[in-house]
C-alpha cells in the first residue's frame, strides 16, 4: 500500500531546519548569496531557477555537494521555456471556478497583481496553523487556514487565473530564529511568477518581502498530484543535509 | 514562519501467510509510526478475500501540532491483480474543521475513470500495470525471499502520476539483524524503489510479515513498527 504522510512543524518530532555552519551577519547586507549543501545522497542536487544558479556539483562519496549562488542577480531575465505549463489547470488549482475567478479578478484590478496576490493570500489565511497536507485551492479558500503550502497553492491559483505565468517551489527559507534556533533554513513552499518581463519570487506568508537571496529551491511542484516525480526525487536525495554560508 | 508540509510515501507490504506458503495472504497488521524515533501516530493494513477479488485496507493517523490526518486506501483487484478500483480517503480536522480530500480510480481492462479536486476524467494507459496491493508480496512469498530478488512492476499510483503507471521496485537484500522495541531480530532486507528512487527499506520475517519500514528523506527518519 502507499501512504501518504505529512510530516509537518511538530518540532519535538519533525526535523524542519537545517543549521548553517560558517554563518556570518554579512548575509544579511548581500543581494546576492553563496551557499554549499551536501547531502549523505549520491542523487542529491538542486535545481535552476531564476533565483539561483548552481555553481558547482561534486561527488563526495556516498554523498553530493552542491554549491548555489541565490538571489536576484541570479534571475535572468529570460522568459519561461514552458508557458503552458506555467498556466494549466490542475486538481489543486480549480481555475475556472467561481470562488478562484472571483478571487483572481479583484487582485488584477490592482496596479501589482502579483503583490495583490500575496495580500490577498496572507488575508484570507487567517488561520495559519501547520500540519496541513497539500490542499486544494477552493478548499483554502473556505476553510481560511493553512501553512506556506497553501500560501502557494492558493497564489498559483490566483496567478494562473489571470494568465500570469506561475509556479509552486519547494525547498527552504533563511530565518534569523525559528522556534529557539538562530540563523538556520527552514523547510518552506512558496511560487515564482513572470511577470511584465521579468521573475517575480512570491511568498504570501511574507508579502512584498524581496531578499530572494533567502531562498534555496530544492524542486518544482507541478500541483498536479500530491507527489509528484520530480519533488519526489528531489525531497528522497535530502538526507542528513549540511549548509555552509560563503562569504 | 509557516512549516513545509511534505507528503511521504511509505509502503507496508505487510502481508501474512500462515499455514498457505505461496497463498495470497490475509489478515490485519498494526503498526506504530514514529517520526524521529518519537510517537506520531498509528497504522493498520488489512488483507481480505472477499469473492473473487481481493480488497487491501490501510489506515494511517498521524498527529501534526494542531490538525490530524488520517489515510483510509481501499484497493480492489482481483485474484489475478488485475485493478478494480483504488479510493484514497483524506481527513484533516483541525479544530471543529474537517477537510476530506478524496480519489477515485475505477479501472476497466485499460482505462481508468479518474475522480479526484471534484472532477472526473477517463485516462487510457497505454501498457500493462497493476496496482499497489498484494502481487509483491505475493510474488516474495513465491520466490521465498531469496537473496537477489527483484521483483517490478508499472503501478497505477494517482497520487504521483495520473496518466502513467510508475515503475515500482522490491530487491531482496537478504537476512539482517534489526532492532525492533527494543529486541533484536533477524529479518529480510528488502528495498523498495519507486522510478528508480530509493525510498524505503522494509524489514519482513519468513512469512511475510512486515516488521518495520523506514523511510527517510528531508533530513528526517519515519518508522513504521509492527505493535
Amino acid at each position: 500500500m502507499l501512504f501518504f504522510i505529512p510530516l509537518t512543524a511538530s518540532a519535538e518530532r519533525f526535523g524542519e531546519t537545517v543549521s548553517i555552519s560558517s554563518f556570518s551577519p554579512s548575509f544579511h547586507e548581500e543581494s546576492v548569496s553563496r551557499f554549499t549543501l551536501e547531502s549523505a545522497s549520491g542523487d542529491f542536487s538542486l535545481v535552476d531557477t531564476p533565483f539561483q544558479k548552481k555553481i558547482k556539483s561534486v561527488a563526495s562519496a556516498p554523498g553530493a555537494a552542491v554549491t548555489v549562488e541565490t538571489g536576484t542577480a541570479s534571475a535572468a531575465a529570460s522568459p519561461p521555456a514552458d508557458t503552458a505549463s506555467m498556466l494549466r489547470d490542475t486538481r489543486f488549482l480549480a481555475l475556472t471556478a467561481p470562488e478562484i475567478t472571483a478571487a483572481a479578478r479583484s487582485c488584477a484590478a490592482s496596479d501589482d497583481p502579483v503583490y495583490a496576490v500575496e495580500k490577498f493570500v496572507d488575508r484570507t489565511i487567517e488561520s495559519k496553523i501547520t500540519g496541513i497536507p497539500l490542499l486544494p485551492a477552493l478548499n483554502i479558500l473556505k476553510s481560511r487556514c493553512g501553512d506556506c503550502t497553501e500560501h502557494a497553492v492558493l497564489s498559483v491559483a490566483l496567478l494562473r487565473a489571470q494568465k500570469i505565468p506561475s509556479r509552486a517551489v519547494v525547498g527552504m527559507i533563511y530565518a534569523d530564529e525559528y522556534r529557539g534556533e538562530k540563523n538556520v533554513f527552514v523547510f518552506h513552499m512558496w511560487a515564482e511568477a513572470w511577470f511584465r518581463g521579468r521573475w517575480r519570487l512570491v511568498d504570501a506568508t511574507r508579502p512584498g518581502a524581496r531578499k530572494s537571496n533567502a531562498y534555496i529551491a530544492f524542486a518544482y511542484h507541478s500541483l498536479e498530484t500530491e507527489t509528484p516525480l520530480a519533488y519526489l526525487r528531489a525531497v528522497s536525495a535530502i538526507q542528513n543535509l549540511k549548509v555552509r554560508y560563503l562569504k | 514562519m509557516k512549516a513545509y508540509i511534505l507528503s511521504l510515501i511509505i509502503m507496508i507490504s505487510g502481508c501474512a501467510c500462515k499455514g498457505a506458503p505461496g497463498a495470497i495472504p490475509v489478515g490485519t497488521w498494526d503498526y506504530d509510526i514514529l517520526i524521529n524515533g518519537v510517537d506520531a501516530g498509528e497504522a493498520r493494513t488489512s488483507v481480505r478475500a472477499d469473492k473473487n477479488r481481493y480488497v487491501s485496507v490501510s489506515y494511517m493517523t498521524i498527529e501534526a501540532g494542531e490538525v490530524v490526518n488520517s489515510y483510509t486506501q481501499t484497493l480492489t483487484e482481483t485474484v489475478d491483480f488485475k485493478p478494480v478500483s483504488l479510493k484514497i480517503e483524506n481527513r484533516i480536522i483541525h479544530g471543529s474543521k474537517t477537510e476530506n480530500i478524496d480519489t477515485v480510480a475505477v479501472f476497466n481492462d485499460n482505462t481508468v475513470k479518474l475522480t479526484a479536486g471534484g472532477s472526473t476524467r477517463t485516462i487510457t494507459i497505454d501498457k500493462p500495470f497493476v496496482l499497489d496491493g498484494a502481487i509483491y508480496m505475493s510474488e516474495l512469498v513465491r520466490r521465498k525471499f531469496r537473496k537477489g530478488t527483484e521483483i517490478s512492476f508499472s503501478v497505477y499510483e494517482p497520487t504521483v502520476e495520473t496518466d502513467e503507471p510508475i515503475s515500482v521496485k522490491l530487491l531482496v537484500l537478504g537476512e539482517k539483524q534489526v532492532e525492533i522495541n527494543g529486541e533484536p531480530r533477524t529479518l529480510v532486507h528488502v528495498v523498495e524503489s519507486i522510478a528508480g528512487i530509493k525510498n524505503i527499506d522494509i524489514y519482513v520475517d519468513d512469512e511475510g510479515i512486515t516488521h518495520k519500514a523506514v523511510i527517510t528523506m528531508l533530513n528526517n527518519s519515519l518508522e513504521l513498527v509492527l505493535k
